[in-house]
């Protein structure tokens, strides 16, 4: 009981043969929340679909713990299972598949026992009503013809419905309208609790005033170079990341010149 | 086996006039069962060197030898063919339900008798309407390429469904037809649909059978005639159980303004190849063409469509959708033929196939012919596995491997099934894809 949620070792990633991560070490508390921010192309989302466990990355060094267990070794179903829950950059058209049809499927994989018919569409109407969405999203197929800002608000319904111990969102805030980063963010708020763990993964500030990290993070370069407190959001956000990499550059440079 | 047996016979022609006569039909009737036969032992079998042919092997089919069965003259309706009809859907207008070419199941409500509707079986319609069917049966055609099976099927045909709608009716409630085979013995369905000018109705037309033992032979026809401005929506299904080989034409003839919806949905036999052809002859005639099929284990399935334009200002859309597991097979051939002056013609087309497994295989071939200038044509067609970042997707949320790729296979075949627009049908044949995709073995 006492490991800590997660756990990530000395994490390296390939994408077909191409090293992305390059050792990455992180460890996530329950009720901690996580920011992880970085440059495009740092290696943020390949963390994240990593430990979701997408099967085009490969992990070639290193290790990851869930509650103790070896995460790497479940099925991106199993994780799932578990209690991992990846809310997606850019999420995936089903089409032909109804919103209501795809969360009853996965709460059937996902709970011991079945909720009721009649349950389970109270349960999902009050989801969406929290997110500021219609119902009659339920009967539309999953992400297909949603907007930006819908698809990342189908993210945090299906949080809100699966309630998992650790949620990682990969810019969940990007192609939402300022009411959606602040009505996502409350819903967050909510449904993470006090015991959830959250990573989240971002651009802007903005997001952080609500979700109020415990730590931050920057990555550069499939690592993470820095981290530090919410102050660190902030200077990021006067400053951008070039001050870090030349203090980082300096850094390697005299790691190297002593080794 | 004595290859003497494979030239015509006195005994196949006296077997003909002996089911005329076991029929007591009149004498038009047996003479076109005749011209049928003579036809069938005149044209040649198809071998695989015929384009038409050429992905569906035939050769082990002595179709000489294939004779059928006097219908019997007390055919019990068997339980599981109950049990369809029982479960089925509901708010149905009418249900007819044969068991290898004999009527053992008719029900239909009041209102279809008080409109003047026809829905029974050929041979009481032979009876009761002589020359309403006989316009009719003796103007329909004979496609060179399917001739050897769909002579022998108009041959052979001891019963089957007809519907003939006057002149502006529109039946409400959509209506429904089950061919079944028990295995002991070939069959030849047979589908004779007549709309009037100005009428409209649903028909779904079920070819069903448990698995059987050994293998079955069947070959059936179905014949679509819409008059002007006729509405019908024609659902094909297709649920032969494993072990029947079945071969099919069916032939819809368009006339000005009316409109075909004609859904094709395959799920059984263990080989079956069918032709759903579609002749847009006058002015305004739309047709829309829809197929699903789902196949597993060794199946295979063979459709070749035809949206032949004859003359202008007609328009045909197609979607055939196809779903393999296993080590099934699947060829989707079709044709858009847009005659010489058939301006302003609009033909579309599109092939789906979603491949499961790794031995499974589909191919697709359009094909078209295009001799007026003046037509919109386009047509496309994918042949593609489950998408990886679909199955991740479903997957990040706790759904199995088989549960995911279920699900992307019912949304996939979905879009077509939205199509069938009678509630009571469209649930009933989303239920049974649905079992179907459910049960498979991979
Ligand atoms: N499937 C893939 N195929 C090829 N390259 C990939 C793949 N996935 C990631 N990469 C590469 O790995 C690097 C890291 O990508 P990643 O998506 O993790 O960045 P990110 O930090 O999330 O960026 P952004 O802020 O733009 O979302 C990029 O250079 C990207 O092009
Ligand atoms: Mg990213």
């Amino acid at each position: 009981m006492s490991h800590p949620l997660l756990e990530i070792r000395d994490l390296h990633v390939a994408v077909d043969g191409k090293p992305i991560l390059k050792g990455v070490n992180l460890t996530i508390n329950r009720g901690e929340i996580h920011a992880l921010m970085g440059r495009n192309g740092s290696g943020k989302s390949t963390l994240a679909a990593t430990l979701m466990g997408h099967p085009r990355y490969e992990v070639t060094r290193g290790e990851v713990l869930f509650e103790g267990q070896n995460l790497l070794e479940m099925e991106v179903d199993e994780r799932a299972r578990a209690g991992v829950f990846l809310a997606f950059q850019y999420p995936v058209a089903i089409p032909g598949v109804s919103v209501a049809n795809f969360l009853r499927s996965a709460l059937k994989s996902l709970r011991e026992e079945e909720m009721s018919a009649r349950e389970f569409r109270n349960a999902l109407k009050e989801e969406f009503k929290a997110l500021h969405m219609p119902d009659s999203f339920a009967s539309r197929y999953v992400n297909e013809g949603f907007s930006g800002g819908e698809k990342k608000r189908l993210e945090i319904v299906q949080m809100g419905m699966i309630k998992p111990k650790l949620a990682i969102l990969d810019e969940t805030d990007s192609g939402l309208d300022i009411d959606g980063v602040r009505i996502v963010s409350e819903n967050v708020n909510r449904i993470a609790g006090q015991d959830t763990g959250v990573l989240l993964i971002t651009h802007y500030q903005r997001i952080l005033r609500y979700i109020r990290p415990h730590f931050v993070h920057v990555m550069v370069g499939g690592r993470i170079i820095r981290s530090g407190d919410e102050s660190l959001a902030h200077e990021l956000e006067q400053r951008g990341y070039d001050w870090l990499l030349q203090e980082a550059g300096a850094e390697e440079k005299e790691l190297q010149e002593v080794g | 086996m004595a290859s003497t047996l494979m030239n015509p016979s006195p005994t196949g022609l006296e077997l003909i006039d002996t089911l005329s006569r076991h029929l007591a039909e009149p004498e038009w009737a047996g003479a076109l069962r005749r011209e049928a036969w003579h036809r069938f032992m005149q044209a040649p079998m198809p071998s695989r060197t015929h384009e038409h042919w050429r992905r569906t092997d035939v050769s082990h089919l002595n179709l000489e030898d294939i004779t059928p069965a006097l219908p019997r003259s007390t055919p019990a309706l068997p339980r599981w063919l109950e049990e369809t009809i029982r479960k089925g859907a509901k708010r149905i207008g009418g249900t007819l339900a044969f068991v290898d070419g004999s009527l053992v199941y008719s029900h239909t409500g009041d209102s279809l008798r008080k409109h003047g509707v026809i829905f029974t079986d050929w041979q009481h319609a032979i009876q009761q309407h002589p020359d309403a069917i006989r316009q009719v049966a003796e103007q329909l055609d004979y496609d060179p390429a399917d001739e050897k099976f769909t002579a022998m099927a108009r041959a052979y045909a001891t019963s089957g469904t007809v519907l003939i709608v006057p002149r502006g009716v529109a039946v409400t409630l959509p209506l429904q037809t089950f061919f079944a085979a028990s295995g002991d013995g070939p069959v030849f369905p047979r589908t004779l649909v007549v709309l009037e000018e100005g009428s409209r109705v649903t028909l779904l037309d079920g070819l069903l059978s448990p698995d059987l033992p050994a293998r079955a032979f069947g070959s059936g026809v179905a014949d679509l005639v819409l008059g002007e401005g006729a509405e019908l929506t024609y659902v094909l299904f297709q649920q032969w159980g494993q072990g029947m080989e079945y071969f099919h034409h069916q032939r819809a003839v368009l006339g000005r303004d009316s409109h075909l919806t004609t859904i094709t949905v395959a799920l059984g036999a263990s080989l079956s190849k069918a032709t759903i052809e579609s002749v847009l002859c006058s002015p305004g005639a739309v047709s829309d063409m829809l197929g699903v099929v789902f196949g597993d284990d060794n199946q295979h399935f063979d459709h070749h469509t035809v949206q032949l334009h004859t003359v202008g200002n007609t328009t045909s859309d197609l979607l055939f959708k196809v779903a393999l597991d296993g080590q099934s097979y699947s060829a989707y051939s079709g044709l858009i033929r847009i005659e010489p002056g058939a301006q302003k013609a609009n033909a579309y087309q599109r092939n789906e196939n979603l491949v499961l497994s790794k031995q499974a295989h589909a191919e697709t071939l359009p094909n078209l012919e295009i001799e007026a200038n003046d037509v919109r044509c386009t047509h496309g067609a994918t042949v593609a596995p489950v998408d990886i970042e679909q199955m991740f997707y479903l997957m990040s949320r706790g759904l199995a491997p088989r549960d995911a790729s279920r699900l992307v296979v019912e949304g996939f075949l979905q879009p077509v099934l939205d199509r069938i627009s009678a509630k009571s049908l469209r649930e009933m044949v989303s239920a049974k894809v649905d079992a179907k995709i459910a049960s498979r073995r991979a």
